[in-house]
């Protein structure tokens, strides 16, 4: 038995995708190996069944850190992100891992599953919704919505579709009108419980999309969870997107990112000192309303009619 | 078209508070306090003195609205004043729109139609980045190809075209 601790210590949304090389790993290899993490958010890794305790000094324990090499051929090569931690894993163990699942793997507990989620219980449990992420972090502004657009797809669905607005405290999430406010006061597991229990999820490219594709769908839903992902033209679409996800992108539409996404982080210098205030980390086509071209090229009316056909079928069916 | 905007303060922005005429009870709160003086320096206070001035410029006009529609006023001069709100609406939106990429907007908190405080919400510029950055972690393809003799020494930021995926 091999035992090994693979440590990463990036933003959650690439510990969701370590989660899939994990499950992947121990289907490709049964019995071969225990494992164990070290990451930020813990929480990710709750009920996770790969996982054994292990520690660093004990005997035949050994440690990498895991990598995904795979991104600098994002734009061209037919690659998931979900194949970055594999792809890097078979390269320095020698395996052939292949993903078994098009989803990380978020495991939920019984009295997770039972309980209601913060949404439910502050609407009395009565009404679906939507969670919707207006922002995010500061160091990355250059994958933000303007937040009238935002407010422009709430406004839309007044009445008929409750949205759920989350957001990590401290980071950029101006607040909207008419939804549910649950900005800063969710913790990981929380947000992991709002998502089982939401119909749909509207965001930009962050850990939410990867949480709507990795957190199972409750007993008897048939279809994939919906979410509409204002990507622009920072990321390719085939590197981020699940099935049924939305992702609005502009890829091969403006000169910027022509044939791939530009992979810059800002929209204009915050000053900072940040290596992401670069001339060459900025975004090199910004409106005059502020907002990178291509995310201002993705449309309010392009969101909600997205929104307004789960309804339409719904209505429907 | 490449339209390199930065989100510096308004060179030719004029304090209304230096102008003729100004009616200091339209003038709202800022973070439920005074505002700035007018020849404030700091380009946070100087931004947020735009906002100010935009709000004011809306109270100002609703106030009007309310008197001319109480005094029954001719049509014409309440369609002026519609027209002039609806300038002044994108003028405040244009505001927010300088700024919404460094994350900077202007919540108003009302009293009735009037903008009686502004609360203004903007990253902590000096808090967002700090040196314990995870980027020692980004994978650099072709390492392995340096020799170890230039790979001593102080330690050298090589950019790529992708940067790390962070979400």
């Amino acid at each position: 038995m091999e035992k090994w601790i693979f440590e990463n210590k990036l933003s959650p949304g690439d510990i969701v995708m370590l989660t899939a090389a994990i499950r992947d790993l121990h289907k490709a290899y049964p019995g071969r190996f225990q494992t164990d993490v070290r990451t930020p958010c813990p929480a990710i890794w709750q009920n996770n069944p790969w996982l054994t305790s292990l520690k660093h000094d004990e005997p035949g324990v050994r440690s990498m850190v895991c990598h995904y090499p795979l991104i600098q051929q994002c734009n061209d090569a037919p690659y998931h992100f979900i194949h970055g931690f594999i792809e890097h894993l078979n390269d320095e163990l020698g395996l052939r891992i292949r993903p078994t699942a098009f989803k990380g793997d978020i495991h939920l507990s019984e009295a997770e599953v039972d309980r209601f989620s913060m949404g439910e219980t502050t609407l009395d449990g009565q009404h679906p919704y939507w969670i919707i992420a207006a922002g995010g972090k500061y160091d990355y502004t250059i994958k933000w919505w303007h937040r009238r657009r935002w407010q422009a797809v709430v406004d839309e669905f007044r009445g008929k579709v409750q949205f759920v607005q989350v957001g990590e405290k401290g980071h950029y999430h101006p607040p909207l009108k008419g939804v549910l406010d649950l900005r800063g006061k969710t913790n990981l597991r929380e947000l992991i419980r709002l998502v089982y229990h939401a119909e749909g999820i509207c965001c930009p490219v962050t850990l939410l999309m990867h949480l709507a594709a990795a957190v199972p769908l409750p007993p008897g839903r048939q279809r994939l969870r919906n979410c509409i992902v204002i990507a622009g033209g920072r990321e390719p679409a085939h590197w981020e997107q699940y099935p049924g996800h939305h992702f609005l992108h502009t890829i091969g539409q403006l000169e910027c990112c022509s044939t791939g996404g530009c992979w810059k982080s800002r929209t204009v210098p915050l000053g900072d000192g940040s290596p992401l205030d670069d001339p060459d980390a900025l975004c090199r086509d910004v409106t005059s309303a502020g907002m990178p071209r291509c995310m201002d090229m993705i449309t309010v009316q392009s969101v909600c009619e997205i929104i307004g056909r789960f309804y339409l079928q719904t209505e429907t069916t | 078209m490449l339209n390199a905007i930065i989100a510096e303060p308004e060179p030719n922005f004029r304090d209304p508070r230096l102008c003729e005429g100004f009616e200091p009870q339209h003038w709202p709160l800022c973070n439920g306090g005074a505002a700035s003086f007018p020849d404030a320096t700091d380009p946070h206070d100087r931004r947020c003195l735009e906002f100010l001035a935009g709000f004011y410029r809306l109270n100002l006009l609703h106030s009007r609205l309310l008197e001319f529609r109480e005094k029954s006023a001719p049509e014409i001069s309440i369609q002026d004043l519609l027209s002039k709100i609806a300038v002044a609406t994108s003028d405040l939106e244009k505001t927010e729109d300088r700024y919404s990429s460094i994350g900077l907007f202007g919540e108003p908190e009302m009293d009735g139609v009037r903008y009686r405080n502004i609360v203004f919400v903007h990253p902590q510029i000096t808090g967002v980045f700090t040196e314990t950055s995870v980027s020692p972690l980004v994978a650099i393809p072709g390492l392995e190809e340096i020799p170890a003799s230039e790979l001593k020494g102080p330690a050298k930021i090589i950019r790529f075209g992708h940067g790390k995926v962070d979400l």
